[in-house]
């Protein structure tokens, strides 16, 4: 039955979850452009297109996991573990090849544990992933004695964050494969298909005859891979590791970024080409309110506020309590 | 029964207790400086506020919240406080000032998460920034707020809570012990607490009850951000001066300590008894890294060690008691 | 004897020992056992624990026939469903498909041998769309594991058409309506090709448009050739569309016959069963005012105008099939779900109930339908879960008060008799019945005037059924109004002092419960009309 011409606040959830996002987007992206028009000049462009790119990248390494049903504290830790490992060894002297290896190696490694705590112990994710969180900071503040490790420029390797193809950030071009794999991964292959599935309805899923843990796993295990290599791209973007080793900054904007991509569809479905461009639309607002005038410390806060609102948007309707069923 | 039943049976229900008095006794024989009793006292002293702050995310979590800003929350009203007494205001209405910030902090994430239905991992941690953003602002970039070289005259009463004694033990402590009773009371034997208990296990039965759920699960995030802001109020008055962004790793030690706690109660709830030794637990511990000289590396790998472990543990007893 | 062995039975309820090797088919005269069988169960029991769920299941299912399974609740019919999809494994017994053994460990065993299932609640992936939820599990792929959309997406719009759906393969599942996912549901059960179907309660949330819709649709699987075993309460339902019915009760089968060659009035009566085995400690009451009154009462879908009175010292059953509105009803007064319109007054005072807690404030007492999900808090100790609907009274200056809490407690075991080990056991530790004792006994203390009873005795043995009953009259002596919903008809007649029947969201009619025929509710449960309800109940009698 239909109901007509009521206007619950379902409805304008619904509405606003369907077009909302876009149109709000656009809309405060000109108003920054138009009192800097700054904003819009292709140099600044190119220049929000990479600065976004790290953070985009955490997004969908996250986004990974929330699709098949898990969480992680740990993301923004797990990018500055590797960033750091890959800042040491080409300090020590490895190459670039040695550099991504071990980066990528560690993320899948941690992925691992990730769910082998989850899935074999049984420990609720939130706490596992918080637990593993806690100990790649101990062991990156321990890796890098508390001291920011800058690295002189190595031709090969800052190509991946500094480099440029025309005026396209190198780095952006690897985020727009990353997400086409990714894409093609969920939406064209069985067993993203099947991710989507067991992470959204366990129970169908497990109605027909999926093992859901075996997509937990392979969530954790690809996540752990993007955001492992995330940390290789940091160190070239960043000409090294800083020494603020918490990524607790990078797993809010992950997070909303990714959250605030789900708002796209309007069943709140995580997607990778969402959780991109709300990385980007992030990235894009920062470098708006910046040149607007807002200082770096208040950005954190309007992050907060849009982290908030996206997921708003996508339980206004529902209006449960927001109690935490994953510890 | 099996002797490997027996023995997971016996790890399940005592391993908790057993691993703690292991672990400071292994702590005593590295570093024999550690059980000494000033030493001990001045654990005491220094966990009183992280015991305070525990306190508020053990009643949160206890209804299957989380609160992720309470350390930013006791952080920012340590710097209101301070900020208040530096712009020549009493030590009475900076304290005022302070809770009355944390009271307004508890009150928005209580209408977000309780009343409007946002998860509370995603609307305590975006509140998590949002208050410290408001605070880097507030402090032009958290320029430290000093106190201690203002004349004593002006911050005697506001220094009174964190550096006097009465007799013997200092009132750091003794605001603790009252700050542990009325929680006690009000976790383990009100009406509210037995109407937390109800929630956390069935928020459907609860509701058909008669109990006003969304009410409960907001007041304990009210509850926690206050206590938060009164930890912040401690610590100020303790060292005398206000670092924005100083607090922020209490948010670690206050998941570890609630963590051990659970394995405290036989039932693996959340409960004040168990967070008060798993804050003890974990002041100790930081205690015997600072003795070591061992850096902020070590406490990490620690906290996150023994969270998997505690927890671990509670899903072996839970197991064990099925 | 109420029923009778029929001739025509394609099988039948055989008395112990007997072995129903073959059975006659009197109208065509030809030997069972032949190709025409597709599923054959033999001698299937079943039991949980001590409770005997399936005695002796004898069932023959023809292939290209409609077949109902009927019976109240209880009588075993979804267990039978479980154990032939191979969610249960039964305790012994055999089951045949094509004459063949078939063992059913596992859903998947039973969906090799061509069975295939539409569960009441069927679990669709909402931001997925037909083509995706339907072939989950078993993909296509083409080049490189990249899955081919255009094929899957054929097949399925293949088998939309089959059903004649007004809906497209790419159709995401949360924008279709319930009755659009029904189909969406069959299509899924389609593409396995399977010789059987079986559908669950298929219309207990459907509308009429929609229902008429399914029936269209099964009318054209019919026509293809698929078999289908159909579940349901609904009798008018199962008369327009099914060849067979089998009627199940108390854990037996009661017969199977033609559905041209039986009515309504047959089936009711095997369904039903005859004497009244349990004991009604009906006592009377002395009838004071009207302590409620519900006036045209709208809200949600399946509440559609209800108005009824109560009286102090009063027992009104309420009857009706699954998805009539009862529980909807006492949830919108309860103040569960939002009331569109109608008015509730209390005493004469007109109220409107935002919450549970207004509502016990007014003196509603509430025992929910779903004892383990909404009445009790399994991981809290009997003490506490009896102090909840009044924790206040508990107390004393906000702290809950040892004593009293002994007090009391020990005042509402020996009332309800629950049987436990002491104020500290875990709720979740005791039987249902126990459990269901414990959910009543919260209203216990305190002022509460009115008391709704939801399906209080399902899962509950017999003991605990009379305690419950008796509780109810007590309470009714004392001069409370009380609602009982049950689905058991024969225990409203036990204990009520009114029936009043529900179908389609409102009160079609009621009855002085001392008089009523149990034929009658059912009659008028199904959705019967004044014309014939008058004939039919007269033929009954």
């Amino acid at each position: 039955m239909l109901d007509k011409k009521r206007l619950r606040p379902a409805k304008v959830g619904t509405l606003l979850l369907g077009k909302g996002t876009g149109v709000g987007m656009v809309i405060i992206l000109c108003l920054l452009g138009l009192r800097a028009p700054l904003f819009f000049d292709i140099t600044n462009i190119m220049t929000i297109l990479k600065q976004g790119s790290v953070l985009t990248m955490i997004a969908l390494g996250l986004t990974a996991v929330l699709i098949g049903g898990g969480f992680d504290m740990g993301a923004g830790a797990l990018v500055q573990l590797t960033c750091n490992l890959t800042a040491g060894l080409l300090i020590a002297g490895a190459g670039t090849a040695a550099a991504l290896t071990s980066g990528i190696t560690v993320g899948i490694g941690v992925g691992a544990v990730n769910a082998f705590l989850v899935i074999v112990m049984k420990i609720p994710t939130f706490v596992a992933t918080l637990g593993t969180m806690f100990i790649m900071q101990g062991i990156t503040s321990w890796y890098n004695g508390g001291k920011a490790l800058t690295i002189n420029s190595i031709p090969g390797f800052a190509v991946l964050g500094q480099g440029r193809i025309a005026i396209i950030p190198v780095i952006f071009l690897i985020v727009i494969v990353v997400c086409i794999l990714m894409n093609y991964f969920f939406k064209h292959t069985k067993t993203g298909l099947r991710m989507y599935a067991s992470g959204e309805n366990p129970a169908a899923a497990r109605l027909r005859g999926l093992n859901t843990r075996r997509y937990l796993l392979l969530s954790y295990v690809i996540s752990g891979l993007i955001l492992g290599f995330t940390g290789v791209l940091q160190c070239s973007y960043n000409y090294g590791a800083s020494a603020i080793t918490s990524g607790m900054d990078f797993l809010i904007q992950a997070l909303s970024a990714a959250y605030l991509g789900s708002t796209f569809s309007k069943t709140g479905e995580l997607s990778v080409i969402g959780t991109v461009i709300s990385g980007m639309f992030i990235a894009a607002l920062s470098n708006g309110l910046i040149i607007n005038g807002i200082s770096n410390q208040q950005i954190s806060g309007v992050l907060g506020i849009i982290l908030i609102l996206s997921i708003l948007l996508t339980v206004i309707k529902k209006r449960e309590i927001g109690q935490v069923t994953i510890f | 029964m099996t002797g490997e039943k027996k023995a997971l049976n016996f790890i399940a229900r005592h391993g908790a207790v057993i691993g703690i008095c292991c672990v400071l006794l292994i702590f005593q024989m590295i570093e024999p400086r550690f059980m000494r009793i000033d030493n001990i006292l001045g654990v005491l002293n220094s966990s009183s506020l992280l015991i305070v702050m525990t306190f508020g995310m053990t009643m949160v979590m206890a209804v299957r919240g989380i609160d992720l800003s309470i350390a930013q929350v006791a952080d920012a009203a340590g710097v209101i406080a301070a900020m208040l007494i530096l712009s020549g205001k009493n030590f009475a209405a900076a304290i005022m000032g302070a809770l009355l910030f944390g009271l307004l902090i508890g009150i928005v994430n209580a209408v977000l998460i309780s009343y409007l239905g946002v998860p509370a991992i995603i609307g305590t941690l975006g509140m998590m920034f949002v208050v410290r953003s408001a605070e880097l602002t507030l402090t032009n970039g958290a320029q430290p707020q000093i106190l201690f070289t203002l004349p004593a005259a002006r911050v005697k009463h506001f220094f009174f809570i964190g550096q006097e004694n009465i007799g013997p033990v200092s009132v750091l402590i003794l605001l603790t012990v009252v700050v542990i009773v009325v929680m006690y009371f009000v976790k383990e034997r009100s009406v509210f607490g037995r109407y937390m208990d109800a929630i956390c296990n069935n928020v459907r039965s609860s509701l058909l009850a008669g109990i006003n759920v969304r009410r409960v699960f907001g007041a304990t995030f009210v509850i926690s951000s206050l206590l938060a802001a009164l930890a912040g109020v401690m610590l100020v008055s303790r060292s005398g001066n206000a670092v924005p962004r100083g607090v922020e790793t209490y948010l670690t030690d206050c998941f570890v300590a609630v963590y051990i706690g659970t394995l405290v109660s036989s039932r693996n709830k959340f409960n004040i008894i168990g967070s008060v030794i798993g804050a003890l637990f974990v002041g100790f511990l930081s205690n015997f890294i600072t003795l070591m000289g061992m850096g902020i590396a070590y406490k990490n790998i620690f906290n996150g060690v023994f969270i998997i472990l505690a927890v671990a543990l509670g899903v072996l007893k839970s197991r064990v008691n099925a | 004897m109420p029923y009778r062995r029929v001739i025509e039975v394609t099988f039948e309820a055989a008395g112990a020992g007997s072995f129903p090797a073959v059975s006659i088919c009197g109208k065509v005269g030809e030997i069972m056992a032949d190709s025409r069988i597709l599923l054959e169960c033999r001698e299937i029991y079943k039991s949980f624990d001590k409770n005997k769920v399936l005695q002796d299941i004898n069932l023959k299912i023809k292939r290209g026939e409609v077949h109902a399974l009927l019976g109240q609740n209880g009588a075993g019919k979804s267990t039978l469903v479980k154990i032939i999809t191979g969610v249960y494994s039964m305790d012994s017994g055999q089951i045949l498909v094509d004459g063949q053994p078939v063992k059913m460990n596992s859903p998947k065993d039973s969906e090799r041998a061509g069975i295939s299932i539409i569960h009441q609640d069927q679990q669709l992936v909402p931001f997925f769309d037909v083509t995706r939820n339907a072939f989950l599990g078993s993909e296509m792929t083409g080049k490189c594991g990249k899955l081919d959309f255009k094929k899957m997406r054929s097949l399925v719009q293949e088998k939309l058409k089959l059903i004649d759906s007004d809906f497209t393969a790419d159709r995401q599942i949360s924008t279709l309506s319930v009755g659009q996912r029904e189909q969406a549901a069959i299509v899924t059960a389609l593409l396995q090709n399977p010789k059987l179907l079986i559908l669950d309660e298929p219309t207990a949330s459907l509308s009429n448009r929609e229902i008429e819709k399914l029936f269209e649709v099964i009318g054209k699987l019919k026509e293809e050739g698929v078999t289908i075993i159909y579940i349901s309460h609904h009798l008018d339902e199962i008369f327009r569309i099914t060849d067979s019915i089998t009627v199940l009760r108390d854990s037996r089968v009661q017969g199977t016959f033609p559905t041209g060659q039986t009515d309504h009035k047959e089936v009711v009566s095997l369904m039903i069963g005859k004497e009244l085995k349990e004991f009604y400690p009906k006592e009377e009451a002395v009838k004071g005012d009207v302590v409620l009154e519900v006036d045209d009462l709208y809200s949600g879908e399946l509440v559609r105008g209800v108005s009824f009175r109560l009286h102090s010292g009063e027992i009104l059953g309420l009857a009706g099939l699954v998805g009539a509105g009862r529980t909807e009803t006492m949830l919108a007064m309860y103040g569960v779900e939002k009331v569109k319109s109608g008015s509730m007054k209390i005493e004469g005072q007109p109220f409107a109930a935002n919450s549970p807690l207004q509502a016990c404030k007014e003196g509603i007492a509430f025992i929910p339908e779903d004892r383990r999900n909404e009445g009790i808090v399994a991981q809290m100790d009997i003490g506490e879960n009896l102090s909840l609907s009044s924790t206040r009274l508990w107390a004393k200056r906000g702290l809950i008060d040892r004593r009293r809490e002994s007090t009391f407690f020990e005042d509402i075991r020996k009332t309800l008799n629950i049987v436990c080990t002491g104020k500290k056991q875990l709720v979740g530790e005791l039987s249902g019945g126990n459990q269901q004792k414990v959910v009543i006994g919260r209203w216990m203390v305190g002022d509460f005037k009115i008391f709704v009873f939801d399906q209080p005795t399902t899962g509950v043995d017999i003991g605990a059924k009379t305690e419950i009953y008796k509780q109810m009259v007590s309470l009714a002596k004392q001069g409370c109004g009380i609602i009982f919903i049950s689905s058991e008809n024969e225990e409203l007649m036990g204990i009520c002092d009114r029936i009043a029947v529900m179908a389609k969201g409102r009160i079609v009619k009621e009855f002085d419960a001392a008089q009523v025929k149990e034929q009658d509710i059912l009659y008028w449960a199904a959705g019967g009309d004044e014309d014939n309800g008058g004939k039919e109940a007269k033929c009954v009698g």
